[in-house]
């Protein structure tokens, strides 16, 4: 699904990241763990071609990603609050995404009705614009739009901050149940080491922009990353 | 505890991040402040000679006070449109021990220094000095006057600060007010009974007894006691915050006709949406309306005669402004969600066409409104018409080319006209050619053949650039693409 060759980004010099090699395949899971600045969201945002790698190449399905946009057709994403439309209420949002990908209204409505315990009756309905959402219902609202119509590849940048404990343990059951159907290919990144390792089958730790752990996941993955983070 | 709370003002100022950036920006501010301060303060100079060759009057003062409360009504309109309460950055200070009523006090004391207190003083003070050398009226009288019109000016500060205030909380707290005001301009408008003179004879009261010029500071007091109860009654943190009325205004089903244009649909949409909830999108669309009226100023008046290069510089900025004011600004208007836009399945030439066919429309229907300058004669209507599709063919696809340099964040719901976000020295440079060369062509043409000549040769021009509209866009959507990274790098940057 996605294949990494060489890839390095450095601002003015200093080095932020450096990925030799690395492949994710379709349908994995990937949790991305890593301390402040150890260069996750600059791994994100490379990906989705939002800035320039300094050199190396990233591929999603064999397309390099600043050449082609064919891999945007099935690729969504949730980074941050430039992911949403302040001024849209959370259904024109959805239908709004809906638009873009290609998604008819009823299949929306459909989809996001799926969504109703995670939503917890604070989203859909309120007639609210969602930058008058807090945000932890931004969150949410973000985390829905990407999984709108089932992509094949959805990325996701700390996913449980801002979340209160109910819709973390949501959102981990609605994660189990796409890993279970194997169709998507899942990238999340998170300082929660815990949430990280229960939702994904294969741990990615960076330190310093250099993948310095790639596992599967197991029983004492945890704990191996517990002690390695206690250093 | 007073001083720390207004030193703390002092830094905030300038230590805010805009305050050093954009020195360009900065100089043509200065340079228009300068202008406006020049010509307010030539009008105070001026007006006592004007009014004394013009109108015959002895003692011009005394023709002034009948339109005092008239002028008076304009600064409260414009402050009513363009002054908010400086609330910003005091919510800090809830958290801390300083007392409410102090809090609010600096924040009304604050409000003296705004810019428009000194509107009315740049005429008024020079005026003063002319009358105390031309004048009977001795300086004691003068200061008086003075100080009345310094007392009115505080009152109107408040007032203003009371009104909206009263506003945030729904219009029909001011509806008696309201209806007293169109009554009092009724009874004016027919010459039943005029306010205007009631209160000049106050002021000619002043002038023989000056010590009357400290009465209106009672009525500033009461203002500031007004605001003052209000504030401490409603200053929370969620006064000024938009949750109350959070709900979305417009029906989704009312818009779904757009449908029909199928892939542009959503964007024209979500353009339409931006224009009607954000309060700075919203000033763009209110100004357009408001730019309808300038006509009114042009064609009327003699000294420009008909036919006149200004009335070109009316058509274009008329049928124009929307598309100078929106289309500069493309696509920072997206800037808060531009990497949503950058990850969707977008083909940038449909992004760019549903822009351009919402300037288009905005064109097409300002120029239907202005079709009631027909009054004003057919040559109005003509030349208007000419603007427009010169504004089509050529403006737009210009305006396009500019907006491949804007990386600079807009943040929406900042909305006063002062606010000078995401302009660059490019967007002051963008209006000069968009309305000068305008003028320049037709001025020429004009001189050389005629007006009829004029017109046609603009209309010509606008439709050449109509035709060659499709491959402008094709260009700059590859520029688009190519400067992506640092569009999106830019609109990160807030200050």
């Amino acid at each position: 699904m996605i294949s990494i060759q060489n890839l390095t980004k450095s601002y003015n010099g200093t080095k932020v990241l450096q990925i030799d090699s690395l492949h994710i395949a379709k349908g994995e899971s990937v949790g991305l763990v890593g301390n402040n600045g150890a260069g996750k969201t600059t791994l994100f945002s490379l990906l989705l071609d939002l800035i320039q790698a300094s050199t190396g190449e990233v591929r999603i399905q064999g397309q390099l990603v600043n050449e082609s946009e064919e891999w945007k057709t099935f690729t969504r994403s949730f980074l941050d609050e430039s992911f949403l439309i302040g001024y849209l209420t959370p259904e024109e949002y959805f239908y709004f995404v809906g638009d873009l990908q290609g998604i008819g209204k009823d299949e929306v409505d459909l989809h996001v009705s799926s969504f109703t315990e995670f939503f917890n009756g604070e989203i859909l309905g309120k007639r609210k614009y969602i930058r008058d959402l807090s945000k932890g219902n931004q969150k949410k609202v973000g985390i829905v739009g990407t999984l709108l119509g089932n992509p094949e590849l959805v990325v996701l940048d700390e996913p449980f901050a801002n979340l209160d404990p109910s819709s973390q343990y949501r959102l981990k059951n609605i994660i189990w149940e796409l890993m279970d159907r194997k169709e998507m290919t899942i990238l999340i990144s998170s300082h929660d080491l815990a949430h990280t390792v229960e939702i994904s089958d294969r741990i990615i730790a960076l330190e310093k922009g250099s993948v310095i752990k790639d596992v599967s996941t197991s029983e004492e993955t945890l704990e191996d990353l517990l002690t390695f983070f206690a250093m | 505890m007073f001083f720390k709370l207004l030193r703390l003002e002092w830094k905030s100022f300038f230590r805010s991040a805009s305050f050093g950036k954009g020195l360009a920006v900065k100089l043509m501010l200065a340079f228009l402040s300068l202008y406006f301060f020049v010509c307010f303060l030539a009008l105070g100079i001026g007006i006592f000679f004007l009014i004394k060759k013009e109108f015959g009057y002895n003692e011009p003062i005394l023709f002034v006070n009948n339109y005092l409360l008239i002028w008076f009504f304009g600064e409260f309109i414009i402050r009513f449109l363009f002054q908010n309460i400086p609330i910003v950055g005091i919510k800090p200070l809830f958290a801390q021990g300083i007392s409410r009523s102090r809090i609010i006090n600096v924040l009304l004391i604050k409000s003296l220094f705004s810019f428009f207190n000194f509107i009315t003083l740049t005429v008024a003070i020079p005026f003063v000095i002319v009358n105390s050398m031309e004048s009977s009226y001795s300086v004691l009288s003068l200061l008086g006057w003075l100080i009345a019109v310094v007392a009115i000016v505080f009152f109107l500060n408040f007032f203003n600060l009371w009104v909206q205030q009263r506003l945030a909380k729904g219009i029909k707290t001011l509806l008696p007010m309201i209806v007293i005001l169109l009554l009092l301009i009724g009874l004016e408008y027919y010459n039943i009974y005029s306010v205007s003179t009631l209160f000049g004879s106050f002021f000619t009261y002043v002038l023989q007894y000056p010590v009357l010029g400290v009465l209106p500071f009672a009525l500033a007091y009461y203002a500031y006691k007004m605001v003052y109860a209000d504030f401490r009654k409603n200053l929370y943190l969620d006064t000024f915050t938009r949750k109350g009325e959070a709900e979305a205004k417009i029906p989704a089903a009312d818009l779904t006709w757009l449908n029909k244009l199928c892939k542009l649909a959503p964007f024209i949409q979500l353009d339409i949406k931006l224009l009607m909830r954000n309060k700075r999108a919203k000033n763009t669309v209110y100004l357009s309306f408001f730019f309808l009226f300038y006509g009114v100023f042009i064609y009327s008046s003699d000294y420009y005669g008909s036919n006149n290069i200004m009335h070109l510089l009316v058509g274009i900025l008329i049928t124009g402004i929307f598309i100078i004011n929106f289309g500069q600004f493309i696509p920072a208007w997206d800037s808060s969600y531009f990497p949503l836009l950058r990850t969707q399945p977008i083909l940038v030439k449909d992004y760019l066409a549903a822009k351009v066919l919402l300037m288009y429309v905005s064109v097409l229907l300002i120029t239907l409104l202005s079709l009631a300058y027909i009054y004003y004669g057919w040559n109005t209507v003509y030349i208007n018409i000419a603007c427009a599709v010169y504004n089509l063919g050529v403006n737009i696809p210009v305006i396009l080319l500019f907006s491949t340099i804007n990386r600079k964040r807009i943040d929406l719901d900042h909305g006063s006209v002062f606010n000078y976000q995401g302009m660059g020295i490019s967007q002051w440079l963008i209006s000069i050619p968009l309305l000068l060369i305008p003028m320049i062509i037709w001025g020429a043409v004009k001189f050389v053949f005629s007006i009829y000549t004029a017109n046609m040769v603009l209309i010509v021009l606008g439709c050449l650039g109509l035709l060659f509209t499709p491959l402008i866009l094709k260009a700059v959507a590859s520029l688009y693409v190519e400067r992506r990274y640092k569009t999106v790098e830019g609109f990160k940057q807030k200050d």
